[in-house]
């Protein structure tokens, strides 16, 4: 590739560079960066929000097209492309189960698309699968003047073991990473996903207060 | 070559520029600042402003994209659009000798994709290149950047001539980010205004036997009385009828909210639903400030604070704050140095603008899967696969959820023919920096196929699937 301003050869090995090194043209985002790449981080969970929000606010600051007002017409294109992806990655890496996911699929996981039908599709081991069907029963058989509350109590319940769930297999992928390598094909992480897909889907459900700062997933 | 800022608001239309570090209105030779939002067929093309604002037959054509939406004839509103912009950039060369051939645009929040995109056709029209279309809200909030004493989380209340809108965002290093927002037509100053009118003629007249004239100028009495009662307890209503002596007569504060509070009270829903999708509670603001021509009402401050547990600052001359906003911006593209005007922000600030719609799709139960949330920071994109069911499916539709005048099926058209199933087609929709959607696709396994694809109004039941019921 060379660069669309000046000419001169950009170098191919590993991730494209951000800019023309001879001429500084904001060149095309390179199509094989990951999330983690757009907002300059090394694959990982533990991130706290506030970090992961200084993270992306700092690469806009950069590539907004509002910056490249003036520099021409493809040099602007090529900002809302980066710009996109930046914003794009912060979408998927900002919600912690987004990550979580996003993590194991880089590390070779097929999982299905958690669209319309999120807790299904995916095997759960038979524990969970009791647990999540005496949770179920316990909500449709509430009634009555307390219902609201056992409700809010309910929700409250899986709210922390949603949580808790995350940070536990959040903590064991990144474990893995500094460790051996993460097989993200391996099954224990199939019914881990699968866990907290039901455990999300329930608490959408429930429409219990989401316990990370972002609101609704 | 510069930029300037247009509010192309439903009463008015005001333009403004940064001079000398800070955003200035202009005004005309006479000394005029707003433009009045009307045009009017003259005998050589159109007539606009105040001049349009004599001639009878005069069309309010701003007034229906205030609403959301262009007019049913998009045509004749390009070109209404077009005369508005021309008039004000006309008005900031002659009046500044600068060469103006860029605008930031303020726009109505929750306008459609079509109305947006006509906006930027009609300023094109012109000579005048549209470089960033803002929400009013947006505007107003980058409009007080000079008042903040701090980082934090502020709300903007804008209350105009035919809307409400509430904004809430974040300021912290450099950037000034759209947490939420959230707009309601139809209780602006001319809503209150006629519903005044009605209520207090009501009482000596029945409204239903008042003339249209008679009419009009009851509802320009009741502006001028709501303006008064504003810093007053009590201002004369009066008006002239059709027949018979003129009427005048006291009208009290706590009247005339009594007889508004059912419509303001339509200000808290908007104002919930906004925190909640910021995520902040009542109290934890660090402002709120309340701009557009109703801000001074008494009333809205009590309710402002009612609702967020904040004393909100009421903005003086607050109608230009939308306008000066989008100066602000124009500067700001423009590359400027604005440490005169921002002091908490750093030299260049950005401003992250967010969607204006959810953008969703329309599963066969009827259920929505939303792939980019309102106010997901722009500019933005999300791709989704579909497969065929049927064999030799060779078309997809597919179902969106997004703005009232947007597409309501996007069909994909050139799929090569295979048994239900084995084709995919990856969809990738875009939302630019002005909120304008785009969308592309293309087939899995042949990705260098031509793929048509296009926005429909509906489809027949039977190319979408045996269970689609839309």
């Amino acid at each position: 590739m060379e660069c669309w301003r000046c000419g001169t050869a950009i170098p191919h090995d590993g991730v494209r560079p951000d800019f023309c090194a001879v001429c500084q043209a904001l060149l095309a985002p390179d199509p094989a960066r990951s999330h983690f790449g757009w907002l300059d981080l090394s694959p990982r969970f533990s991130y706290d929000l506030d970090h992961l929000a200084a993270r992306h606010r700092k690469r806009l600051r950069r590539f907004h097209p509002d910056r490249y007002h003036g520099q021409g017409e493809v040099a602007w294109r090529h900002a809302v492309a980066h710009a996109t992806a930046i914003n794009d990655a912060w979408r998927a890496l900002s919600d912690p189960q987004k990550r979580l996911e996003y993590l194991l699929k880089l590390h070779g996981a097929a999982l299905p698309p958690a669209t319309f039908d999120p807790a299904g599709q995916i095997a759960m081991d038979p524990i969970h699968q009791i647990e999540m069907a005496e949770l179920n029963t316990a909500l449709a058989e509430l009634d009555g003047v307390d219902a609201h509350t056992e409700r809010t109590a309910i929700g409250r319940q899986v709210a922390h073991q949603y949580a808790r769930e995350l940070d536990r297999i959040g903590g064991e992928i990144d474990a893995a990473l500094d460790g051996d390598g993460l097989d993200g094909a391996a099954p224990i992480w199939q019914a881990a996903v699968s866990r907290l897909r039901s455990l999300r889907s329930l608490l959408l459900r429930l429409d219990a207060e989401f316990p990370f700062g972002q609101g609704a997933p | 070559m510069s930029a300037v800022g247009i509010d192309l608001g439903a009463s008015a239309t005001r333009v403004a520029m940064v001079r000398e570090g800070s955003p200035r209105l202009i005004a005309d030779e006479d000394g005029r600042q707003d433009l009045p939002s009307v045009v009017a067929p003259g005998p050589h093309g159109l007539v606009v402003g105040h001049e349009a604002r004599i001639m009878s037959g005069a069309q309010h054509s701003l007034w229906a994209l205030n609403r959301g939406r262009a007019l049913a004839d998009p045509e004749h509103t390009q070109q209404a659009v077009a005369a508005l912009i021309a008039a004000a950039a006309e008005r900031a060369r002659r009046m500044t000798s600068a060469q103006i051939d860029e605008a930031v645009i303020a726009i109505p929040a929750d306008l459609d994709g079509p109305g947006r995109r006509m906006i930027r056709a009609a300023g094109r029209s012109v000579g005048v290149e549209v470089i960033r279309l803002m929400r009013a809200g947006t505007a107003a909030a980058l409009s007080q950047l000079s008042r903040w004493p701090a980082p934090g989380i502020f709300a903007v209340l804008d209350f105009g001539t035919s809307r409400f809108d509430v904004t809430l965002f974040s300021v912290t290093d450099d950037t000034l980010s759209v947490l939420a927002a959230q707009t309601t037509a139809g209780v602006g100053g001319a809503d209150l205004d006629r519903a005044l009118a009605e209520i207090l003629m009501e009482q000596r007249r029945p409204w239903a036997d008042l003339s249209q004239a008679a009419r009009d100028r009851a509802i320009a009495g009741a502006r001028r009385t709501r303006e008064q009662l504003s810093d007053r307890y009590v201002a004369p209503l009066s008006c002239v009828l059709d027949d018979g002596p003129p009427l005048r007569h006291p009208v009290s504060r706590d009247q005339m909210e009594s007889a508004l509070a059912p419509w303001l009270d339509q200000i808290h829903g908007p104002c919930r639903e906004a925190m909640l999708q910021a995520d902040v509670r009542p109290g934890a603001l660090d402002a709120v400030y309340l701009v557009g021509g109703l801000a001074p009402m008494p009333l809205l401050r009590t309710l402002a604070r009612d609702v967020f547990q904040v004393r909100p600052t009421v903005i003086e001359a607050s109608s230009a704050a939308v306008v000066k906003g989008a100066a602000i911006q124009a500067d700001l593209m423009a590359g400027a140095d604005l440490s005169g005007v921002v002091r908490v922000l750093g030299r260049q600030p950005l401003v992250i603008e967010g969607a204006p719609w959810d953008l969703g799709l329309e599963s066969a139960d009827g259920s929505v899967e939303i792939l980019i949330p309102q106010n997901a920071p722009l500019p933005t994109s999300c791709t989704r696969r579909f497969t065929t069911w049927r064999d030799d499916q060779q078309r997809l539709d597919i179902p969106l959820v997004l703005g009232s005048g947007d597409p309501r099926w996007l069909c994909c058209e050139g799929l090569r023919p295979a048994p239900a199933g084995k084709v995919e087609v990856e969809a990738r929709f875009a939302l630019d920096p002005d909120g304008v959607l785009s969308w592309s696709a293309r087939q899995v396994d042949e990705p260098t196929r031509p793929l048509a694809m296009y926005p429909v109004t509906s489809v027949a039941l039977s190319v979408s699937g045996p269970d689609m019921t839309s």
